[in-house]
């Protein structure tokens, strides 16, 4: 089997964490920055190729391999070249092209003349997916993560369990029998990170759990796990940025009543007028938390939410922590460097929403084709979602789930078939070809999984 | 300030009038009627017109800043109104100077109050005159700047910007075309395609091809001058008043807009909140009067009657035409009203009409930045740290922008505070019957209450009084800031 060639262009902390992944899996990577400082140390990572040079030249793009690469990656610091890039390199005969676009008006036009007239395959977005993540966390009762898989169908939850709930304690098996229906605990998190459950281990009280369902179902499972768990009616957002006014105006949208919190009058004043002008009842406040007459009058006692969503990670860290001492009663914040993620993790903030975590993923679900998204809170990447299509001949479509000697942590989660239909299979559920099916295991068995059902 | 280049637009100018004082000349020519007066106003408009271009020759190269932009507005307006003045003083032999001055600054600034009508019947006027009152706010309508760059492309080379600014406000004169010139062509066009259309309308509903002429004219423009003493009831059509009511309503809709629908871009038009805030205050006035009117017995007989007088007086009043009509009903018009219904049209009496049109008053653009600013004071008054900054259609509205609507609310309080005291001084006429006649000249409305109302005419005022009224209404069409700009001494240094 011929190895997948990439070209990763910029190498900022994205560009490089992406190529040393991909390097790692063994395929063959070039990266080109117009800045040979900052292709230093990569070649050690692992086995790629560093180049400088401008991307926008015909000439180096040539050099790297454009013609023949299967992936190019757009990682520059300015959208507007990355989208250049990426036509370029189609002319040449690049043949999958992904471009990362902050700016959502530019991604926005892109999409509304094609995309793939541009010659861009894929726009990533690390913003707009901080916003995704955050908009469907917020509006997810209880919940510290959430994921939709399927196309929506099938929703992934990680709630934790609270010390009154119903399930506390209970082993899965019992679980299941007390709260009967469609449903999986996907992923058990502890102390030492997440584990895929077998049908004996136990929701501890305050240990987090990823449950999976149909997203017609969830809001039933909800009060079993957490009971004081209420949908949002009034959010608080700190940073009226690329994240923060989008995600007022989605939550808006969602029938929430949203005030955003901007330090920078210019930019506050900016905010409100767009907000405006798209018909968001946004109420946009200029100051910080810290200031605490204004926290005062604000009420934050009485706040359901706080969404610390500012470019700063240390101002999101300061604005989560005085709301907690204030009061809100459920905190989630953005971190955008991976320190400040683990040190959030380690405190008393209900979610942690990496944007740059997201674009990796979703760049390496482009690149790879198959792994949906990585299921981690923290830093820890060993459990991963992954979407696969079932091949004819495959060994499951001979056996019932329970007779396929899947391993401890590899479980699917939902399958799709043909024409749209998904389901939450039980144990003797049993795949056609051309099925999707979206599963959960660790790292290990990722390449077993792959054998069994392709 | 350069006056050469004053002098030479001004003259420019007054061979703009000169052309279009051939018209009056022709229509008393055909109607076997005296040509003489026009012959005599076309001769002072050309000679004083031709005596200021030599004047002004040094000036033909230079380009007006804007402090000769304001010289050359508010100069032109003067001279203009008083050449067509001469005109209209041959014509009538039995009229006084003052009151064809009024006249002709009433018909320019499309005010629409009349001096005549009580002791000189307007029905006995010729063909001529008539056409000349509706010619002159035709003109006024597009405005004598903008008639000007249309007819005189010489005129638009490099000053065009600041005499236009000087003119109309700006509020709302988006540019459809990179080139002003342009922009102003495509209203005119769009102005004479709404006479067009009004006349055929009129002709359609059975009026006569000249009532029809001259009522098309005077409607479009916003103006109000009527060919009958007893204004639109004159042409006892009730269909024609349906149609009037209508001119009137697209006279005062925002001529930009609506052409840049016409040329394929209706959004903004039918987005903008401008347009309607207008259709809606329009409607619930008209709703309002004629409910009043409906239970008030003056109309039992005939509800159709109710309804037709309501919302032609709202539409009248709103959009600063000044029409009047009910003296089939009552000698009085709209003064044997309820009283309720007369203080729905004097607060009309405003000017809800919207920016970019043929429209005076405050326009309803501005007032709506009002309303926001009051709303975001009120939002600052609960939340000292709320951000609320305005905007309109979308677009921001900077500081800079909310302090000249408030620079224009300021000057039109001044105005008619000092212009009512003054008018009462001027002439025997009581303060509600002065205030509401200021006002009405300010914002180019026509008719007032009292003894200024639709049944009488602007004698009451007398000579003094009348001039005073006719440089109100140049104020409040000039939208005040090109008048005060030439009282200071800073504008006339070198």
């Amino acid at each position: 089997m011929r190895r997948q060639r990439t070209v990763i262009i910029g190498a900022g902390s994205l560009g490089r964490s992406l190529a040393s992944a991909l390097a790692r899996e063994g395929q063959e990577v070039t990266v080109i920055d117009s800045d040979a400082v900052r292709l230093d140390g990569l070649e050690g990572v692992g086995d790629l190729r560093p180049l400088v040079g401008s991307a926008t030249s015909l000439r180096v793009l040539r050099q790297a391999g454009v013609a023949e690469a299967d992936v190019v990656v757009a990682l520059t610091g300015e959208d507007s070249a990355n989208a250049l890039v990426c036509g370029l390199a189609k002319r040449l005969g690049a043949r999958t092209c992904i471009a990362r676009v902050r700016d959502a008006e530019l991604a926005a036009s892109a999409q509304a003349v094609g995309l793939e007239r541009i010659g861009i395959d894929q726009v990533i977005s690390p913003e707009g997916l901080a916003v995704d993540a955050l908009a469907r966390i917020a509006l997810s009762p209880g919940c510290v993560d959430a994921m939709d898989l399927a196309e929506g169908h099938i929703v992934l939850r990680a709630l934790v369990v609270a010390a009154d709930a119903p399930l506390a304690g209970r082993s899965i098996a019992e679980a299941r029998q007390q709260l009967p229906g469609t449903w999986l605990v996907a992923a058990l998190g502890d102390a030492d990170g997440w584990t895929v459950p077998g049908p004996q281990d136990r929701l501890l009280a305050g240990e987090p759990a990823y449950v999976c369902a149909a997203d017609d179902d969830i809001a039933r499972l909800v009060p079993a796990f957490d009971p004081h768990a209420t949908a949002p009616r009034r959010a608080l957002i700190v940073g009226a940025g690329d994240i923060g006014q989008p995600l007022a105006a989605q939550l808006d949208r969602a029938g929430l009543r949203v005030q955003l919190l901007e330090a920078d009058p210019a930019r506050a004043e900016q905010a409100a007028l767009e907000l405006a002008a798209a018909d968001a009842g946004v109420e946009v406040l200029r100051g910080t938390i810290a200031d605490a007459d204004l926290a005062h009058r604000l009420g934050l006692s009485d706040c359901d939410l706080l969404i610390a969503a500012s470019a700063q990670d240390q101002d999101n860290l300061m604005a989560a922590l005085l709301a907690r001492a204030r009061g809100v009663r459920r905190i989630l914040a953005v971190a955008h460097h991976a320190p400040t993620v683990k040190l959030m993790g380690s405190l008393d903030i209900d979610a942690v929403v990496c944007p740059r975590r997201l674009a990796a993923s979703a760049i390496q679900r482009a690149v790879r084709g198959k792994a949906v998204a990585h299921l981690a809170r923290l830093s820890d990447e060993h459990l991963e979602i992954l979407e696969l299509t079932v091949a004819a001949g495959a060994r499951a479509t001979r056996h019932a789930l329970r007779h396929l000697g899947l391993p401890r942590g590899c479980l699917v989660l939902a399958i799709a078939d043909q024409q749209g239909a998904v389901r939450i299979p039980g144990p003797d559920a049993r795949c056609q070809p051309g099925d999707r099916v979206v599963l959960v295991c660790t790292n290990e068995h990722e390449a077993l999984a792959a054998r069994t059902f392709s | 300030m350069h006056l050469g280049v004053v002098s030479r637009t001004i003259g420019l100018l007054l061979v703009v009038l000169a052309a279009v004082g051939a018209l009056p000349l022709a229509m008393d020519y055909a109607s076997e009627q005296p040509t003489a007066p026009w012959a005599w106003m076309i001769a002072v408009a050309v000679g004083s017109g031709l005596l200021l271009m030599v004047v002004g020759r040094r000036g033909w190269q230079r380009q007006a800043g804007p402090r000769e932009a304001a010289a050359i507005t508010v100069g032109s307006w003067l001279a203009l109104a008083a050449v067509a003045a001469c005109g209209l003083r041959l014509a009538i032999p039995e009229a006084t100077y003052a009151e064809c001055w009024f006249e002709a600054m009433s018909g320019l600034t499309t005010c629409g109050a009349s001096a005549f009508g009580e002791r000189l019947p307007i029905e006995s006027f010729t063909p001529g005159v008539k056409l000349w009152r509706a010619l002159l706010q035709w003109m006024g309508g597009i405005g004598i700047i903008a008639l000007g760059l249309v007819l005189l492309p010489m005129l638009a080379a490099g000053t065009s910007l600041n005499l236009f600014r000087s003119e109309s406000s700006g509020l709302g004169m988006d540019r459809l075309t990179p080139r002003l010139a342009d922009t102003v062509r495509f209203i005119v066009l769009y102005n004479l395609l709404l006479n067009a259309l009004l006349f055929a309308a009129l002709s359609a509903a059975g009026v006569g091809w000249f009532d029809a002429l001259c009522f098309a004219l005077t409607t479009v423009s916003t103006g109000g001058f009527a060919n009958y003493s007893n204004g639109v009831t004159g042409l006892g059509n009730p269909l024609a008043e349906w149609v009037l009511c209508l001119g009137m309503l697209l006279g005062a809709l925002n001529f930009v807009l609506v052409v840049a629908a016409l040329r394929g871009q209706p959004g903004p038009l039918w987005r903008s909140e401008e347009v309607r805030a207008y259709f809606a205050v329009l409607l619930l006035a008209a709703a309002a009067v004629a409910l009043i009117l409906s239970t008030s017995g003056l109309y039992d007989r005939d509800p159709h009657a109710a309804l037709r007088h309501a919302a032609f007086a709202v539409v009248s009043i709103g959009t600063s035409s000044g029409h009047t009509l009910g003296f089939d009903r009552h000698p009085l018009g709209w003064e044997g009203w309820p009283a309720a219904a007369t203080v729905i049209l004097l607060a009309l009496m405003l000017g809800v009409g919207c920016s970019g049109s043929t429209a005076g008053g405050i326009k309803m653009q501005r007032l709506l930045v009002l309303a926001k600013m009051a709303g975001a004071a009120r939002r600052r008054f609960i939340e000292p740290a709320v951000v609320a900054p305005l905007s309109l259609d979308g677009r921001p509205l900077p500081p800079a922008q909310q302090f000249t609507v408030i620079t224009w609310v300021v000057c039109a309080a001044f105005s008619w505070f000092l212009g009512t005291l003054l008018l009462v001084c001027l002439a025997p006429v009581d303060l509600a019957s002065a205030g509401s006649m200021v006002l009405s000249a300010l914002t180019n409305v026509g008719p007032a209450f009292g003894a200024f109302g639709p049944s009488h005419s602007a004698q009451a005022a007398g000579p003094l009084g009348m001039v005073l009224l006719s440089l109100l209404m140049l104020l409040g069409r000039l939208e005040f800031l090109a008048v005060i700009a030439l009282l200071s001494a800073r504008a006339w240094r070198r």
